[in-house]
């Protein structure tokens, strides 16, 4: 995920993102391209700022900035819109700093900034890793949502065996650092959260094997 | 003047403190510029930048020089400001691209600078005398000689606020501030935060330099030693402004860092009067920022005290309140002090 957004540089290989080399491009040039949202719900929003002020550099993402007025009356009524979406009743709470947001709030605004510049790809860190079940059930059934709405591409990295199945339609399953599972749909529709457990313990079942023979023990 | 003395608890207030007062208010208000510049890096951008103890001097040692040298107060002063814009450039390039720590970086930089001072003056000390400035100008174009350094100073502090409160309010301005929020958020958002940071130390930095200047035409000399503990009094500024207003807005908050300057000047005028010598100012003005900064750490210890102790003595409500109460008295009376400590 850090290689991709381009927080810190690559030993080898290239990174292409819409059929542009992004390899050498430091982060805040990517950021056009790319949307984030991170596990930490006070990583994606500036808290000391209000919910427009954090909307209106979200709506900026990746474009010059100028000495042009930060919130605008118009930009105003489209934060409304947006928000009203997230159902949570921000739309009235504009002008209160965001440290005043729970993280469940904060995390839905967190996902509205990452999308409303509708990047060419979205990478949801385990944003919902330290939500409480509800609201993480919540935040993911919104990324579902705001995802199908603008069509974008989205990669998701999730420890739960269930959401790597029931959200998008593609589940890579890395084990240290390689690829040991890539089903699309529809086979993917198919599978179970065991049929993924199986799997796992069959790749690692092989490693352990191996590294008794390496080890010769 | 009844009134000023029955505010300030003094008594017989004689028109030679009266004058002494205004002279306070006027200094504060000069030195509310410098201020605003401790509020851009200290505050905003979450910056500790010690530069200011070096830029403060050489917005002074350069408009001393060149009015000097007979060079007209308007460009003297205009010259001074650029410098410390450079003088902030020099910390920020320091910092971002060399990767020296902000703190190091500034202390760097003003240690350079004191013998670039000592270049531009080519001596420690300048004196003004007889010599056009900025003030006298203006009571050459008809400004009452009594008021002429209030009003050009209460006007000019008032234009630079309000032209920093727009600025810190446009698309550059937002991310400006979330460069000292959350740096990570609004580079992924495609800021250049180094070039944030490089921005906000010039911009402050000019902001301290253009105060030196102006510190200097209006008590006639500079002095490479007039910046010494400068970034402690600007830091006290902002404080005591934060304390007088909990500001909640860009436009408080500068306009407490302005009011936190008056305040200051007018505690040092008290301190004096009281017997404090001039040469253990610093260490007050030092102890008020470390009461002030240390003030949360110990209010919240202090919390966590009681409910221990209302806890162990089984929770009774009786205890339980009294011990609050007694927390919240010395809260107060903890208030209390750090506000009249100065005086």
């Amino acid at each position: 995920m850090n290689a991709i957004a381009g927080t810190f540089p690559v030993d080898m290989g290239i990174i292409k993102i819409d059929g542009r080399d992004v390899t050498r491009l430091p982060e805040y040039a990517r950021a056009a391209l790319v949307g984030r949202v991170f596990q930490d719900p006070l990583q994606g929003t500036a808290a000391s700022m209000t919910i427009e002020e954090n909307l209106a550099m979200a709506f900026k993402r990746g474009v010059r900035r100028g000495l042009g007025r930060g919130v605008t009356a118009i930009q105003r009524k489209s934060f409304k819109s947006y928000l009203e979406v997230l159902g949570l009743g921000l739309e009235s709470r504009l002008g209160d700093p965001v440290r005043l947001l729970s993280g469940g709030e904060r995390q839905a605004l967190t996902l509205l900034m990452a999308t409303v510049a509708k990047p060419k790809l979205l990478l949801l860190d385990e944003h919902t890793a330290s939500l409480d079940p509800r609201t993480a059930e919540q935040i993911l059934a919104l990324t579902d949502r705001i995802v199908r709405h603008y069509n974008l591409t989205a990669l998701m990295v999730t420890h739960n065996l269930r959401y790597s199945l029931a959200m998008g339609t593609r589940t890579i399953m890395m084990h240290e650092g390689e690829i040991i599972l890539d089903v699309a749909n529809p086979a993917r529709a198919r599978m179970s959260v065991e049929d993924l457990l199986d799997q796992f313990a069959r790749v690692r079942g092989e490693r352990l094997a191996d590294d008794r023979i390496l080890l010769e023990l | 003047m009844c009134v000023l003395s029955s505010l300030f608890g003094c008594k017989g207030v004689d028109l030679m403190s009266l004058f002494a007062l205004a002279g306070s208010l006027e200094q504060g208000l000069a030195f509310g510029i410098m201020a605003l510049g401790v509020y851009l890096t200290f505050r905003v951008l979450d910056f500790p930048d010690l530069t200011v103890d070096g830029s403060f001097p050489l917005g002074g040692a350069i408009a001393a020089t060149m009015i000097f040298s007979g060079y007209n107060p308007v460009l003297a002063t205009l010259v001074a400001l650029l410098a410390g814009f450079i003088a902030g450039g020099v910390t920020g390039l320091l910092n971002t691209k060399l990767k020296i720590s902000g703190l190091l970086a500034g202390i760097l930089t003003m240690t350079a600078l004191y013998s670039v001072n000592l270049r531009i003056m080519g001596r420690p000390n300048i004196p003004l005398l007889r010599r056009d400035t900025l003030i006298t100008m203006l009571e050459h174009a008809g400004l009452p000689r009594a008021f002429v350094a209030l009003i050009a100073f209460l006007a000019l502090t008032i234009i630079l606020k309000l032209l920093l409160d727009w600025f810190l309010s446009t698309e550059i301005g937002l991310a400006l501030r979330a460069t000292g929020d959350n740096e990570a958020m609004i580079r992924s958002l495609g800021v250049d935060t180094d070039a944030m940071k490089l921005l906000g130390l010039c911009l402050s930095n000019g902001l301290v330099a253009l105060s030196g200047a102006l510190i200097a035409q209006y008590q006639g000399f500079a002095d490479v030693g007039m910046g010494v503990g400068m970034i402690v009094t600007g830091l006290a500024s902002v404080i005591i402004g934060t304390v007088l207003l909990a500001p909640r807005s860009i436009g408080a908050a500068t306009l407490g860092a302005i009011l936190g300057s008056v305040v200051y000047r007018f505690a040092v005028f008290f301190a004096l009067r009281a017997g404090f010598a001039p040469t253990d100012l610093k260490i007050v003005t030092a102890g008020l920022v470390v009461v002030a900064l240390a003030a949360p750490t110990l209010r919240s210890r202090a919390n966590t005290r009681v409910a221990v102790r209302s806890l162990l003595n089984g929770g009774g409500s009786g205890n339980g309140n009294a011990g609050n109460q007694g927390t919240v008295q010395g809260i107060q009376s903890g208030h209390q002090e750090r506000q009249g400590c100065p005086e």
